[in-house]
């Protein structure tokens, strides 16, 4: 997709009017092109009225009772700590760059159209349910390991981004690969696989601020 | 931001069930932190109290529903009790809180499978599908109504982008999309938000 042509779409995609392949160039080309990214910007400027959206809104019932009551004693679920070298970080991104050359081996055997965003809506029950587990824990992970990161040199934590870009955007081609072809159980396997990178990196990038 | 106003309308509007205040910050915010990751529930709920108008109006403009608003900001404050031992203050605690809940949403959102959908934060969509027709039109209300309105991938970049102050480059990594596909989704919510508050 050329510039021009994507200026030309701009409300088709605004109204969803794309198909999946033709949103999917949409996005592609946009990635890749700075001007047509700054066109965006201009073309729909942040809202003004956005400041007068309200900082707090209370609901209706007090949620505490429903909170306490499933509130653990502390430590319940505490988890086991690794101490990693950071010699395993490297190891990681290379394994994660395998990943990442898999699912591009997939996607330029056929059309990767798609969502990224979207769900893994045909992955099946088994695949579904690890992707929801390794998603909790990635979070998890991803929030200890947030409010460690200060205590990381700045070229570690840098590593850390960089290392963990490649991981969401191998997920991300992934993810993408699969919505393009619904069932394919090879594309399952790599979206796990991919999460299972992730917690994986993000664990041992989590126990190398222990260390500290 | 203002609280009063805009808040006060859209506490008034009676389908979406949902009433403002300020936070009524009760002792120094370090110290209940740190009670709190020592295991004291009073402290928690203190904190919980002082907190949960911001992550409440969080969890609804992320999820655009109430119900699964009310829902969300109770499975907030449960992770943030469990991982509350693992702040060690280096950030403010309330841009941690933030993070907790968007990270809990989005686990969730993963978890369901949801496709992208339009949802409504009532039970009167019909009442929203013309926000700009409200009878307050100079107030946050509308835009409110708006937001919950967003296909949920741009009401999601534009919850985190616009209102939390997320830079691309972070939402892509937590969503799990290029930073591209982050300005597009916003340039789509900018878009569609416009034309409904024009109606």
């Amino acid at each position: 997709m050329t510039c021009a042509e994507l200026r030309a779409r701009l409300d088709a995609y605004a109204r969803d009017a794309l198909s999946r392949s033709e949103a999917s160039r949409f996005e592609e080309h946009l990635n890749g092109c700075a001007e047509c990214q700054a066109f965006l910007e201009a073309a729909e400027p942040r809202l003004a009225r956005t400041e007068s959206l309200a900082r707090q809104i209370e609901p209706a019932p007090d949620l505490w009772p429903g909170i306490r009551s499933r509130l653990l004693p502390r430590g319940a679920g505490s988890r086991r700590r690794f101490l990693v070298p950071a010699w395993m970080l490297a190891a990681a991104a290379v394994l994660i760059v395998a990943v990442s050359s898999g699912v591009t081996f997939f996607l330029s055997r056929g059309e990767g159209g798609g969502d990224p965003s979207g769900p893994v809506a045909s992955a099946s029950g088994r695949a579904a349910e690890l992707e929801a587990q390794y998603a909790s824990a990635a979070a998890d992970l991803a929030l200890a390991l947030e409010a460690a990161r200060t205590r990381l040199a700045p070229a570690t934590v840098a590593t850390i981004e960089r290392n963990l870009a490649v991981i969401d955007s191998a997920l991300a081609e992934s993810r993408r690969a699969l919505a393009g072809d619904p069932g394919n159980a090879t594309l399952e396997q790599l979206v796990v696989a991919a999460w299972r990178q992730k917690v994986g990196f993000l664990r041992r990038a989590t126990a190398l601020t222990t260390e500290l | 931001m203002e609280v009063s106003t805009a808040a006060a309308d859209f506490a008034a509007r009676p389908a979406l069930q949902v009433r403002v205040r300020r936070a009524m910050p009760t002792r120094p915010m370090t110290e209940l932190v740190e009670r709190a990751q020592a295991g004291d529930e009073a402290a928690f709920e203190a904190l919980y109290r002082a907190h949960l108008g911001r992550v409440h109006a969080l969890c609804l403009r992320l999820s655009g529903e109430a119900q699964a608003a009310t829902e969300l900001t109770q499975d907030v404050f449960v992770r943030v009790w469990q991982a509350l031992p693992s702040f060690r203050g280096e950030s403010a605690f309330t841009s941690w809180l933030h993070r907790v809940a968007l990270n809990v949403f989005l686990g969730q959102r993963r978890a369901s499978g949801r496709r992208e959908r339009r949802v409504f934060a009532t039970d009167e969509p019909a009442g929203l599908e013309r926000p700009g027709e409200s009878d307050s039109p100079e107030t946050g209300l509308d835009l409110e109504q708006a937001i919950a309105g967003l296909p949920e991938g741009a009401r999601l970049v534009f919850v985190m982008h616009d209102v939390e102050g997320y830079q691309h480059g972070e939402i892509g990594r937590m969503i799990g999309i290029a930073e591209g596909t982050s300005k597009a989704q916003l340039f789509r919510a900018r878009r569609l938000l416009r034309e409904a508050l024009s109606r």
